[in-house]
């Protein structure tokens, strides 16, 4: 064929390049398609569920639904890393990557466009998950500011996760890879697996650089101790920016520098710089705080605590004047923080109101239930309220109300909390056995056939579990026969007596020092 | 636009797909002719910017491949329908089609969906545009694939076995519509099928072995074969290809068979066998 | 069909080389490779982070999920994506059944063997039960969701179809650690040395009930596609 005779060539023009209204197209479509997904589906449903059945098991606040969603990112994230990861894998399984190939389109501006549609729908997913945790919350009466950085931590969890697995699908192209690595991926992040390696036996808190990291402690007025959710958040954003432009330069033909060359390196540089930066400042924060003192800001980091838990003068929580929804009954009132709303002041004056009564009249008695933003060292408060933390909710739950237990522990040593008693004595225990047995927990005639059995014998239920029988409790423990004899001496005479004959006592018993036959209703 | 090839050769490890290539593409419809492993494909994967030659150099106008921002401009320009075409399945047609017009720039949303619309109606899909991909037959995805590759007004249109799995009565529709492509445009048909090539191409290439064995137009390809077309009532041993019609007689290719033989008009398939066989009457 | 003249009837006396050759196609399509060292590589990692868990059930709840994960690979024995020619292999004289059944064997004995070499590499220190009590607190596990994955993969495709038995799998192991009276105990951890009968009951009760529905969603789908097949005298392929 002879070139010379031809007409010359037309040029045709292409269409016009402009960023912004195309790139958004892909993204809708793609983001109409990923939330579709059954696997996006299957995510939220599960991660609902599991806010569900993470709330039965606390009181309702705001405060705390926006943790129990964060938490059941973990099951999202899973799945939000099967969604990322089927994206990566699309074009190579269904045999559209030379169709994809020959466009014009760069191939780190398609895989760019997509990671920012899994950032959609992963956004998207995890906040219906919050929402509904939220809602949830508010149904059974909960109230208080949920924290809204819990809402963007999660958010980019989830997108994180989305984005590895879009990372793993790409560069692996293996659907045996990329399905392994979702449950894998869930597990590792999770914030239980983190919290119980010990494999540095070091203060370093690994716990917090986990794409899941484990919830601090929290207060419901004063937040987190420590307060992870500003450098978490940035944390994360640094990984995930880090991985997103990792991705687009990994995409990229050529030698290794040609690769780097261009603005992705400077993101990638700068996201993992964030990551390094935010992730070392997490690590050094404290897994939590001792409380010294009123003053949060002075308190010591828990690892540095050491003795301090036993020190002499343990310390008191001051009134902060911010629990003002109270309840009262009889002899006792409960005053909590509004955040949990009057339902619970109720619950704990109905728990404690027996209790209350029982000993009312002896000297330092509480007749105050206060909430505190923490545990203290102290059990009573520094105008003589017994201090209820957060934690203590758990214990009103409790089928032997071991609150109830806490209660008296706290009124008889007026000291330590729920720990071992540091200078056993006789009368203590004598004046809890004569308590279980005032509210029927064991009859007399048990308690004295328990007395012929040898101590020390286990008993252990039908699926393992240790059980607390009578005769768990009265010889597991390190109560004495003669604190049991004590006590059911004290059970033949009317209640009113054995109060009027503690009275003078009272001082002694709080010190650990009385001597059983000083008890009420003890042969001389 | 003006596709040139100087030269161009294509290896992978042991095997070489092409050796030493010389063409120039125009304006119009080129077909693609060669058996399988000829290199047709591997040439249409050069030609859409996919593989790089292992030796010699490709232009299409002034862009060279070999170079990032021009093998861009050259994308922009193209329409390309893979052999193996890989479409995603939970798409509608249209979603599909319109997913691959965003990445060929078409930015503008109503002239992108008129577009659409307009290329899945060309083939024949408007009323299926809305049904998932992985619902349509056969023919019917072999049509989406053909939809994309010209949605973008392509000036340069390469389609690998494009009628593969169409009715002859959509291959009839396809021959129109790429009659009407190839006015303004430069299209490479690659295909098995010779009577495509016959009905549409303007010129043909016929591949062997990784080398150009004709290139011409297509009354060239036939002429090759004339007085050497028979028909007979039995083969001949010196035939070099031989088969029964729909007559019942032999059509024979070759010297005349001995016997009760006549020599009937070539066709183009008469000439792509001839010129494919071993015989040495057949290579140009 | 046959008996014409000029019909050149095809062998079928079997041998042992035509066997062993058959057997070695119907399961060369499924990845080993890449299952033994995806496995592998979990399994690895998780013998190094269960001596440096605190307490027990830390440990146990590991050891768990590394079972489940590998029942997994249960997705890859057969799909879409692992037999693509399904139509074709199905229209065979021999059973297509044959082919799930052998690989599904290999799978079971791979996956039975890197947990054992896992258990065995496993430090026995007061964390963890004797290596017997060990596999017995994993196998079960593993078999349930290898017949799980099997079960979502013949539905869905091996991607989907795993992703759907790790959802019913997580649904599973809530339900039987939410309520005690659901008979397969997925997360209990081995009784201790002495424990006594009752409590060995119990635990030998649950890994029993754990297999029956292992054992149920492997069997249950080819047996109801057998009872339709036969209701409807029509061909039933499942999606």
């Amino acid at each position: 064929m002879s070139a010379g005779t031809m007409a010359p060539i037309e040029r045709r023009e292409a269409p016009a390049k402009s960023e912004g209204a195309g790139a958004w197209a892909l993204i809708g479509i793609e983001t109409k398609h990923l939330l579709r997904s059954i696997l996006i589906g299957i995510g939220v449903v599960g991660a609902v569920v599991a806010t569900f059945r993470g709330s039965s098991g606390e009181w309702p606040t705001l405060a705390g639904a926006d943790g129990v969603a964060l938490r059941a990112g973990d099951f999202m994230g899973a799945f939000a890393l099967l969604a990322g990861a089927w994206l990566g894998l699309r074009d190579n399984r269904t045999g559209a990557h030379e169709l994809v190939g020959s466009t014009p389109t760069p191939p780190g501006s398609v895989r760019g466009r997509r990671l920012l549609s899994l950032a959609i729908v992963s956004t998207a997913a995890f906040s219906l998950v919050f929402l509904t945790s939220i809602a949830y919350a508010f149904a059974r009466g909960g109230r208080g500011s949920p924290d809204l950085r819990l809402l963007l931590d999660g958010a980019l969890a989830t997108t994180l996760a989305s984005w590895v697995g879009f990372g793993i699908g790409t560069l692996t192209r293996s659907i045996v890879v990329s399905l392994f690595a979702a449950p894998i991926y869930g597990l590792l992040s999770s914030q239980g697996l983190t919290y119980q390696l010990n494999i540095w036996k070091s203060h370093a808190s690994y716990q917090w650089i986990t794409p899941s990291a484990t919830l601090p402690d929290r207060s419901p007025t004063l937040g987190f101790f420590p307060d992870i959710f500003w450098l978490h958040p940035l944390f994360l954003a640094g990984v995930a920016t880090f991985l997103f432009s990792f991705v687009i330069v990994a995409v990229r033909q050529g030698s290794i520098g040609q690769r780097l060359r261009g603005p992705s390196t400077g993101v990638l540089v700068l996201g993992l710089a964030t990551a390094l930066i935010a992730g070392g400042s997490l690590l050094a924060k404290p897994d939590g705080y001792a409380p010294n003192g009123s003053d949060p800001t002075a308190w010591v980091a828990r690892y540095d605590a050491g003795t301090a838990l036993f020190a002499d003068k343990p310390f008191r929580f001051a009134d902060d004047h911010r629990a003002t929804t109270c309840a009262s009954g009889r002899v006792l009132t409960a005053c909590v923080y509004p955040a949990y709303g009057p339902k619970l002041a109720r619950l704990i004056v109905t728990e404690f109101e027996a209790e209350a009564e029982l000993f009312h009249g002896l000297p330092g008695v509480p007749t105050k239930i206060r909430m505190v933003p923490a545990e203290g060292l102290d059990c009573l408060t520094k105008d003589g309220a017994m201090a209820f933390t957060e934690g203590d909710i758990y214990f009103l739950n409790d089928q032997f109300s071991s609150a109830k237990g806490a209660f008296v522990d706290c009124i008889t040593k007026g000291s330590l909390f729920g720990l071992i008693d540091t200078q056993p004595s006789d009368a203590r225990d004598a004046i809890k056995v004569w308590y279980l047995l005032e509210r029927g927990v064991f009859t007399p005639a048990q308690a004295s056939a328990a007395l012929a059995e040898p101590p020390g014998q286990a008993c252990t239920g039908p699926n393992g579990e240790t059980c607390f029988d009578v005769v768990q409790i009265l010889t597991a423990g390190s109560w004495t026969p003669a604190s049991v004899r004590a006590a059911l001496a004290m059970k033949a005479l009317p209640v009113a007596d054995v109060i009027r004959g503690l009275r003078p006592v009272w001082a002694g018993i709080r010190a650990g020092t009385l001597p059983l036959e000083r008890l009420p209703g003890q042969a001389s | 636009m003006l596709v040139t090839l100087n030269g161009v050769s294509k290896s992978y490890r042991s095997v070489t797909a092409l050796r030493d290539i010389d063409l120039e593409l125009r304006p119009g419809i080129t077909g693609l002719l060669g058996p399988n492993g000829a290199g047709k494909t591997t040439l249409l994967r050069i030609l859409a910017t996919l593989l790089d030659p292992s030796a010699g150099s490709v232009g299409v106008d002034a862009w060279d491949p070999a170079n990032v921002r021009d093998r861009t401009e050259i994308r922009r320009r193209l329409g390309y329908l893979p052999q193996d075409l890989g479409l995603y399945p939970r798409f509608t047609a249209f979603e599909f089609v319109d997913y691959i017009a965003i990445l060929k720039e078409l930015k503008d949303r109503d002239d992108r969906h008129r577009r659409v619309r307009a290329a899945l109606e060309s083939v024949g899909i408007e009323e299926v545009a809305g049904r998932k991909i992985r619902t349509l037959s056969g023919g019917m995805k072999r049509r989406v694939g053909i939809a994309q590759a010209i949605v973008a007004d392509p000036g340069l249109v390469l389609l690998d076995e494009p009628t593969t799995g169409l009715d002859p009565e959509q291959r009839i529709r396809f021959r129109q519509l790429i009659a009407g492509l190839g006015e303004h445009r430069t299209v490479v048909l690659s295909t098995h099928l010779v009577e495509d090539v016959a009905a549409v191409c303007t010129s043909v290439v016929v591949l062997w072995q990784g080398r150009v064995l004709f290139n011409g137009p297509p009354v060239e390809l036939r002429a090759a074969a004339d007085g050497m077309v028979w028909n007979a009532p039995e083969s001949s041993p010196t035939a070099i290809a031989a088969w029964r019609t729909e007559s019942g007689a032999f059509r024979i290719i070759g010297p005349k068979p001995s016997g009760d033989a006549t020599a009937v008009q070539a066709t183009v398939e008469d000439g792509y066998l001839l010129i494919t066989s071993k015989s040495p009457a057949g290579v140009r | 069909m046959g008996g014409h003249p000029g019909w050149d009837a095809p062998s079928r006396t079997a041998s042992w080389a035509g066997v062993v050759r058959l057997v070695a196609y119907r399961l060369r399509p499924v990845p080993w490779l890449a299952l033994i060292g995806a496995s592998a590589a979990w399994l690895t990692l998780v013998a190094l982070l269960v001596p440096a868990q605190f307490g027990t059930d830390s440990a146990y709840r590991l050891l768990k999920s590394c079972s489940i994960i590998l029942g997994l690979g249960g997705a890859f024995i057969v799909s879409t994506e692992i037999d693509p020619a399904e139509p074709v292999l199905r229209t065979a004289s021999k059973p297509f059944w044959h082919t799930p059944a052998a690989r599904m064997a290999v799978w079971l004995v791979l996956g039975t063997g890197l947990l054992a070499i896992m258990v065995a590499v496993l430090p026995v220190t007061a964390l963890v039960a004797e290596p017997q009590m060990l596999m017995q607190a994993l196998l079960p596990e593993f078999f349930l969701v290898t017949a799980l994955s099997f079960l979502g993969a013949t539905i869905a495709g091996s991607y989907v179809g795993g992703g759907l038995s790790v959802g019913f799998a997580a649904a599973l192991f809530f339900a039987s650690s939410q309520w005690r009276r659901v008979p397969f105990r997925l997360l209990d951890a081995p009784p201790a040395r002495h424990a006594s009968n009752k409590v060995l009951r119990h635990w030998y009760g649950g890994r029993l009930w754990t297999l029956a529905l292992a054992i149920a969603f492997l069997t249950i789908p080819p047996l109801a596609r057998r009872a339709l097949l036969l209701l409807s005298r029509t061909e039933f392929r499942p999606a």
